[in-house]
């Protein structure tokens, strides 16, 4: 069958792949940052990663599973509790830590999730909250780790992940660029893979995902557990740069979720670009309203609001949106080789033509070791060998086992898109379009259709 | 301002969208004070639609292709046009489910525009719901729960009453226990649309008939004397 | 005696939780709206009471007077003009706003009245107690509070139940298409559930700024008592809220007297283990 398919289906563009090599350059240039910025530009740029990082995985709860978390707190501390723990207990060196607080996040995230998955919607919000609170409220319970008032790092173990301090924040600088180009590579990966089209179906439609065959549970634990892992890998990095932990700054609201929050609506939710245009946006205000206090946060409110009233798809939405351009190749378009154009099923309002991915994939392509063994693993999961394969059986599946036949049907139909008229709602495709699976595309369509 | 010599309700040339798909092209019926017409036609013919955009619950895209005595209310909200005097029955009755029946009735008459229709007006049209006022809503049978979403929409004292669907999911005796009601209500100068799917049952109650394809209407006529063989040909289009 | 007195404080103390949950769920109940900044809102209006008892010289009690139809007056605004843009299938908006508007809340609390922990004089009240048979020392203070939440959960469900306001309250959050079709105006509908809200949020800010100090940052943990008295109680019953309320404040009250640092602490627990044993919460409503 798909041996006969008059089209294909393409992610990247002759322009996205321009753009991957200046992405390259772009990454070289960072990754040098320690021969070319001072001190205190180390600190920042490496806070802006952990920022951009946190503020992806946030963007991947909510903005594609639809999981609205307003406690990921509890893994930015837990992560960085796990450090001074393993550190100063455990005689694990420093570095060593991060990894394993991953791994601790991410393993007590599936409890976590057992009981807050309980709560639908807003009320989810606040049950992770609680439970952010519980673990506030332990930590302060651990007297070896200074109960309320929290603890140091020991100079002993501050040296022992390298000598001078020099060495040391370039360390700490390298692993911050580090962890978001792994955060940024698994978003995208994921999103890239059948489960990102899972997780649109689950987002627009859980009850039609579901009866479409995608595993509704699974894919929300998933992407609980992974954010739940970055995260805790993201608070061991920050409390590393820090060297002091508090029960109050690790888990404080306002810095790791608020603040996320925030970064991910300006730039646009939804969007794998969102996050890093927030997080620029972010700095510009908390740097430029510095000498008054905590007003920057209140400003960041006020904007905030404002773009979710009324720039609901954020920043890089509207810039999207105007220009077509895509920093990632996520969007799957059907290429017809008889008009040699290429048809967005998703949104019919853009021009095809015009839309030309500016990918900075490369981003992700400048670390090419990362990708290679993250593609790897991609691969491997899109042979639906994977821990959680989307589609069960081929009934479920539009009938033919050829994935892009699916993924062109569900992502055309479920990308990201502001226009509220056009989310849930699944259209038919556009009679130009060959569709393989129409029959199928009719049991996913919402009941709020004219009839 | 109302004009008495204007009919009770002009649509002219009304179209409707949702989204980018048309539903209704430049639809135009005319109701008299007093007059039941029918609407008919297949499913998805825009029938609902049509009532749904003069009640407001869908937008008119211009106010005077809705008229009542000759003001143009196309476009305005639901909650304005039921003041003006339209009351829709909506298709699969949804009655207030944590309302009891009494509770139903009670908030279709929260305008308090005044005229015939009370909470004992209504019970002696449908006794079946006196015997439960007190009930909620959910446990009517279908038949009274169409009977409570008629005396729901009667309360508010319309001058027009739409009813969409009224045998939808009805038994057959139910649904000509609802209908013999029909003209009670049409006798104190009430004109009712009735949008029906049930060729005869539309014919018998009504004095006019429109019928709908693919939306636009495709005939209009005296009820008692179009032919079931022209009927049918604007119903299907064949 | 000892246990006894705990438990009582703790109940006298789910009082207040329980007025936290009746304005929470009020909202959640009529627009499926959960309000992020509740907790602050509660705050707001302790501030306000501060205001107005030293600008008028007016005792707290009487300074409901003034707070509660500010607050009103706010909740009808802030549904009115900000909050009923946000209201539709998708859940992000209002709770994103209304995260927006507790952030923006607490700190402008913070850049007007600074951090310090501040506290209402209710006068000669505050230490006034009766003593029960058996010895028992009970507050006349948190006593009154304690009534003053029942009777506010009692007029609520009066209203809810018993009037026409009531009536369009469920009718709107039964179907808000067709409450619209009986000519009630959604927009209208939900300000002035957000007004009762508000009001409701106003007694309960009165109540702990007298009962306990309070400084800007303490919002979100008077959301999360809410909430949890909410869900303990189970989703929709005013009662069960109240019921939940007087559960959470005496697992706190018993958690207190184990360990000072487990006064919060048991409260979360104990939500917690609602949630995993019964979900739906103590007293689920139950729709026909």
């Amino acid at each position: 069958m798909s041996a006969e398919r008059p089209f294909r289906i393409a992610r990247a563009s002759t322009s996205s792949r321009i753009g991957l090599g200046l992405v390259g350059l772009l990454f070289l240039l960072l990754a040098a940052a320690p021969w070319w910025a001072g001190r205190q530009d180390l600190r920042l740029l490496a806070e802006i990663y952990a920022y951009i990082a946190l503020a992806s995985l946030w963007n991947l709860l909510a903005g594609y599973a639809g999981l609205v978390s307003v406690g990921q707190q509890a893994f930015v501390g837990l992560g960085g509790y796990a450090l001074f723990a393993l550190a100063l207990f455990g005689g694990v060196g420093p570095l060593w830590t991060i990894p394993l607080a991953g791994l601790i996040g991410a393993l007590v995230a599936v409890p976590v999730a057992l009981l807050v998955f309980r709560l639908r919607g807003a009320y989810f919000a606040i049950g992770t909250w609680v439970v952010a609170e519980v673990f506030r409220l332990l930590a302060s319970q651990i007297s070896s780790l200074g109960g309320g008032s929290g603890t140091s790092l020991p100079a002993a173990v501050v040296t022992s992940i390298a000598a001078t301090r020099h060495a040391r924040e370039q360390l700490i600088y390298w692993v911050a660029l580090g962890l978001l180009v792994l955060v940024l590579g698994a978003v995208v990966l994921l999103l890239r893979s059948r489960h990102g089209l899972a997780l649109a179906a689950v987002r627009d439609d859980e009850v039609a995902a579901g009866s479409c065959g995608v595993e509704v549970g699974r894919a929300k634990l998933l992407v609980y557990v992974l954010a739940a892992g970055g995260a805790a890998m993201l608070g061991a990095l920050i409390f590393l740069q820090k060297l002091r932990i508090s029960p109050d700054a690790a888990f404080s609201v306002n810095d790791w979720t608020a603040v996320v929050i925030f970064i991910a609506v300006i730039g646009g939710l939804g969007r794998v670009e969102g996050p890093i245009i927030g997080t620029l946006v972010y700095f510009l205000l908390r740097e430029t309203l510095a000498p008054y206090g905590s007003l920057y946060l209140l400003v960041l409110g006020v904007v905030a609001i404002a773009v979710m009233l009324f720039a609901r798809q954020g920043i890089w939405g509207a810039i999207a949106d105007r220009t077509g351009w895509h920093l990632f190749p996520l969007e799957r378009r059907v290429i017809l080789p008889a008009r040699s154009s290429s048809a967005g099923i998703g949104r019919p309002a853009a021009d095809p033509h015009r839309a030309h991915s500016f990918a900075l994939a490369g981003l992700i392509g400048g670390a090419a070791l990362v990708m290679a063994g993250a593609q790897a693993a991609a691969d491997r999961m899109a042979d639906g060998k994977g821990p959680w394969a989307a589609c069960r059986g081929p009934e479920s599946c539009c009938g033919s086992p050829a994935q892009p036949d699916h993924a062109a049907m569900v992502q055309g139909r479920l990308r990201p898109d502001s226009d509220p008229a056009a989310r849930g709602v699944l259209e038919p495709p556009p009679p130009q379009s060959p569709s393989s699976c129409g029959g199928h595309a009719r049991a996913c369509r919402s009941p709020n259709e004219p009839g | 301002m109302p004009d008495r010599s204007c009919p009770l309700l002009e649509v002219e040339g009304l179209d409707a969208y949702y989204g980018d798909f048309q539903a209704l092209f430049g639809v135009s019926l005319t109701v008299a004070a007093g007059e039941v017409v029918a609407v008919i036609g297949a499913n998805g013919a825009g029938k609902s639609t049509l009532l749904k955009t003069i009640a407001g619950m869908m937008p008119a895209r211009l106010p005077a292709s809705v008229r009542l005595e000759g003001e143009a209310i196309g476009g305005l909200p639901a909650n304005h046009i039921v003041r003006r005097g339209i009351a829709l029955v909506p298709e699969g009755r949804r009655l207030f489910p944590s309302l009891t029946v009494e509770e139903n009735l009670l908030i279709g008459g929260h305008l308090g525009r005044s005229g015939r229709w009370t909470l004992d007006a209504v019970y002696d049209v449908f006794p079946a719901l006196a015997q439960r006022r007190h009930v909620p809503s959910t446990a009517l049978s279908g038949g009274q729960q169409q009977m409570a979403a008629i005396g729901r929409a009667l309360m508010s004292n319309p001058r027009l009453l739409l009813c969409d669907e009224l045998s939808l999911g009805l038994a057959p005796i139910m649904v000509r226990e609802i209908y013999s009601r029909l003209p009670e209500i049409a006798a104190e100068g009430t004109a009712i649309v009735l949008v029906e799917q049930d060729v005869n049952q539309a014919l018998a109650a009504s004095d006019r008939v429109h019928c709908l394809r693919e939306g636009r209407i495709v005939l209009e006529g005296n009820a008692r004397s179009l032919t079931r063989d022209a009927i049918t040909a604007a119903y299907f289009g064949v | 005696m000892d246990w006894v007195n705990t438990i009582l404080q703790g109940v006298l103390l789910g009082g207040l939780y329980a007025l936290f949950a009746a304005g929470l769920s009020l909202i959640f109940g009529v627009m499926r709206l959960v309000n992020v900044a509740h907790g602050d809102l509660i705050v707001l209006a302790a501030y306000l009471a501060l205001v107005v008892t030293g600008t008028l010289g007016l005792d707290p009690l009487a300074a409901l007077a003034v707070v509660v139809p500010l607050m009103a007056l706010l909740g009808y605004l802030l549904q009115r003009l900000l909050l009923n843009r946000t209201l539709g299938d998708d859940l992000l908006p209002p709770l994103l706003v209304t995260f927006g508007l507790s952030v923006i809340i607490q700190n402008a609390l913070l850049e007007i009245f600074s951090a310090d922990s501040r506290r209402l004089q209710a006068g000669p009240l505050e230490v006034a107690s009766l003593t029960l048979p058996g010895g028992l020392a009970v507050g006349v203070l948190p006593l009154l509070q304690f009534f003053l939440a029942v009777l506010v959960i009692a007029g609520l469900q009066l209203l809810f139940y018993r009037t026409p306001l009531g009536r369009a309250f469920r009718a709107t959050s039964d179907d808000p298409a067709v409450a619209r079709l009986m000519g009630l105006d959604n927009r209208h509908v939900f300000a002035l559930a957000m007004a009762l809200s508000l009001a409701v949020v106003a007694v309960a800010g009165v109540l702990l700024a007298v009962r306990s100090n309070f400084d800007p940052a303490i919002g979100p943990a008077r959301l999360i008592f809410g909430f949890e008295a909410v869900i303990i109680g189970g989703l929709g019953s005013l009662w069960g809220t109240l019921v939940g309320g007087v559960l959470l404040g005496v697992a706190q009250s018993v958690g207190a007297k184990l360990d000072p640092g487990w006064q919060i602490l048991a409260g979360h627990l104990l939500f917690l283990l609602v949630l995993a044993i019964r979900p739906e919460g103590l007293f689920p409503k139950v729709r026909g």
